[in-house]
């Protein structure tokens, strides 16, 4: 392949400390393009399924786009695949700050480590290759301090730290791994894979140049596209000035946050933790991913009360839910030191919350009994738990688990709030509906990332409880732009102001290849379809795509959204209509013998 | 002319890189670090600026270089002569800012050359942190100004 890509990929062994550097035929990249196509191509083709993910067979994954290292906007992010130890399903996590760019400069398109090492080490890869050095003195430090130590000792400018905190060498299963202090692949529990590997953190110092088929059109468009962001209604004064909370106004206005478990309809109090009081009390600053102009991250500095002083980037809006609503505490002070505390030792916010508040329903029914009071609205308990989970002490050994095994030992099936064993973000899905639909068919469980259906439920639709056949068009359509942008690693935040015409102008600047929309979306359908084959191999059916139980049961009690519930027969309805758009069967299966047709091919 | 100068706000920077980008590009129409010879700084993930050479009134660069191939023209601005530099390296040795760039292909060494008074740096900045200020009375106010301001966060 040509320019736009390194045309090489790297492999870690850590069970025998080798390293060695491998090409791939040019048909891959034209059919998977990069980021989380090329990622879900090596992933389909590396991970055997019904492996232990904590295992030696299981794989960590890395992958860079073409437009990585360009400024091309928002492409500053990396994608890594593997297998859950989580959900036990097909796992793919992104995350921005500065990684991206240090790991394409490397001189590779893909990094898989795989084996065991024998004992703690840590990797620095640079574009001469991999040292493993020993991570002996790192093993227990959490992520913010292990970055410094190792930054110190290589004295090295242009290199970014990947590493994983006391809850990845705990083999807390939503463990994540986490970059320039912030910058975390959140969800699925890759930092326990790492923990398993006895892998502490991956270094990336590289300084290979990025070039472009076309560089004086490619650079133009990419300013233009700069340009479009900055006035771009959406990007600019809703996602620059407010970050990922901008839409919590609207969110309590329709009932859509998700209150003490799930089991609320109103979130009181959730003024003081929206966009603009966190804009009043805590913002310092903006900050950006690589190749940024939009800058929708912040640096905060909480001013009063117990945590006063401490620095953040955030809170996002992910935080609000996690330990603000689902907690019913509207506390910014409280959010933003939750959030350094997750950070720092690596553990994912959304995940810790599931588990917390899944413990204290279990202890409300009185199947939990951990010899104190669980409860809501308890900052204290919070912090009891969430530090019992980093180490596994009593009743946070469970906790650290996954949801569906919480559920089976304390004999409380279909209480939690999940799909695929990875629990709802921040939306509640009994009144997005849109938002449901992304849960329930996305590739690694109760995730929104796919579509940002929140945006339709919210505004372009303006009814988060229709069940219109458009919002489904408008599902299928954002799904099929987010994928390929994803394949370039963009951020979810310009895929809004992308259509496929674009992506195909900046790939044919960025890399000579020519393709029409039609292919892009065969592109993006094949994507979803190894990766749905490869759960479908785990054992997953159209059993697995439905809401749980309690959605269907329980009506929201209260609020804007009160009496909204899920109703089964719709959901049917949406996935029928899904399946069909994939070309998949009735029961969610893709055409295996099709697809492996295709694989076959891309080695000729 | 009035000696011109680049400076950054720290205040506004967000450490997108997209300026290095811009600099190469303009430069060798590759997306590069090492091309670029605008750089930014990155405090502990807080605090970002953007630096480039400011043409320092005592120019370690040009005093040092062993093959006298830096000059300072009339506009204030450090000049490379191609010809003359060997590559030896011993200027961004000597320069306190460590902005100076060496070309891996040609190698020699490149300097800010303010794109000729209108820097491809100052127009791709989505969040205007980098100017071009006139003169040295200016540059120096602009400085004492974000002296204020990080003395103001520190306290």
């Amino acid at each position: 392949m040509g320019k736009g890509y390194m045309n090489r990929i790297l492999r870690i062994d850590l069970s025998k400390n080798k390293f060695s550097t491998e090409k791939l035929p040019k048909k891959i990249y034209r059919e998977f393009i990069g980021g989380k196509g090329l990622g879900a191509y090596l992933f389909y083709k590396e991970i055997k399924n019904r492996i232990d993910p904590l295992g030696p067979e299981n794989k960590l994954i890395f992958t860079v786009g073409p437009a990585t290292g360009t400024p091309y906007p928002t492409s500053g992010r990396y994608c890594l695949f593997y297998k859950s130890p989580l959900t036990g399903i097909c796992a793919n996590s992104n995350s921005g700050g500065t990684a991206a760019e240090r790991m394409k400069r490397c001189g590779y398109d893909a990094f898989i480590i795989e084996g065991i090492a024998e004992r703690e080490t840590y990797l620095i890869i640079t574009e001469d290759g991999v040292e493993f050095r020993s991570a002996a003195d790192l093993w227990g430090k959490d992520a913010f301090e292990t970055e410094e130590i190792i930054k110190k000792d290589l004295g090295r400018e242009e290199s970014t730290v990947l590493t994983i905190g006391p809850a990845g060498e705990n083999l807390v299963k939503y463990a994540m791994i986490v970059n320039d202090k912030w910058r975390c692949a959140g969800r699925c529990g890759p930092g326990a894979v790492m923990g398993s590997k006895k892998l502490k953190a991956i270094v990336f110092n590289g300084y290979k140049d990025v070039e472009a088929h076309d560089p004086d059109r490619f650079y133009e468009l990419s300013k233009e596209k700069i340009e479009e962001s900055l006035k771009n209604i959406t990007l600019w004064d809703s996602y620059h000035k407010y970050g990922t909370p901008v839409h919590y106004d609207n969110l309590a206005a329709e009932g859509g946050i998700p209150v003490r478990g799930f089991s609320e309809g109103y979130f009181d109090g959730w003024e003081k933790v929206g966009p603009d009081a966190i804009e009043e009390h805590l913002s310092v600053r903006h900050q950006a991913c690589g190749s940024c102009p939009i800058s929708c991250a912040r640096l905060s500095r909480v001013r009063e009360g117990k945590y006063a002083g401490l620095e953040i980037e955030g809170p996002e809006h992910e935080l609000l839910f996690s330990f603000g609503s689902n907690f019913n505490i509207p506390d910014l002070g409280f959010i933003a030191a939750c959030n350094d505390y997750a950070d720092r030792m690596g553990m994912d916010c959304e995940s810790v919350s599931h588990a917390i508040a899944f413990a204290i329903d279990a202890y409300n029914l009185g199947k939990l009994d951990p010899g104190f009071e669980l409860k809501y609205e308890d900052q204290e308990c919070v912090w009891k738990l969430m530090k019992m989970v980093t180490t596994r002490t009593g009743i946070g050994d469970l906790l650290a688990e996954d949801l569906r095994t919480m559920e089976k030992k304390l004999g409380m099936e279909g209480h939690a709030m999940q799909i695929k064993n990875l629990g709802f973000g921040g939306y509640e899905p009994r009144v997005m509906k849109g938002v449901a639909l992304s849960y329930m068919v996305n590739e690694r469980g109760g995730c929104y990332q796919k579509a940002s259906m929140y945006l339709v439920d919210l505004f372009e639709m303006a009814d988060p409880l229709s069940h219109d056949d458009e919002k489904f068009d408008l599902f299928v359509e954002r799904e099929d732009i987010f994928t390929i942008a994803d394949c370039f690693m963009l951020c979810k935040f310009i895929q809004d102001s992308l259509d496929m015409e674009d992506c195909a102008d900046a790939l044919k600047f960025l890399t000579g290849e020519e393709y029409e929309v039609e292919e892009l979306m065969e592109i993006s359908n094949r994507i979803q379809s190894i990766l749905r084959l490869w759960n479908v191999h785990e054992g997953m059916s159209r059993k697995d795509d439905y809401l749980p139980k309690r959605c269907y049961e329980e009506p929201i009690p209260n609020g804007p959204a009160e009496g909204a519930i899920a109703d089964r027969e719709e959901d049917d309805r949406w996935l029928d209509m899904y399946y069909e758009h994939r070309g998949w069967d009735k029961d969610g299966r893709p055409d295996e013998k099709n697809l492996e047709e295709f694989l076959e091919g891309l080695n000729d | 002319m009035t000696e011109q100068f680049l400076f950054c706000d720290s205040n506004k920077c967000t450490n997108c890189r997209l300026c290095i980008y811009a600099c190469s590009f303009i430069k060798s129409k590759k997306f590069s670090i090492l091309r670029s010879r605008i750089r930014v700084l990155d405090r502990d993930h807080k605090t970002f600026v953007a630096i480039t050479c400011n043409h320092c009134e005592d120019t370690p660069c040009i005093t040092y270089c062993p093959s006298k191939a830096l000059s300072r023209n009339e506009d204030g601005i450090i000049v490379v002569d191609e010809e003359a530099c060997t590559g030896c390296g011993w200027c961004i040795i000597h320069c306190p800012l460590g902005v100076i760039s060496m070309d891996p292909d040609k190698r020699v060494v490149a300097i800010c050359d303010l794109c000729d008074g209108d820097p491809e740096c100052v127009k791709i900045c989505p969040m205007d942190a980098i100017e071009i200020i006139e003169g040295k009375e200016r540059y120096a106010s602009k400085m004492h100004e974000i002296g204020l301001k990080i003395a103001g966060e520190l306290l």
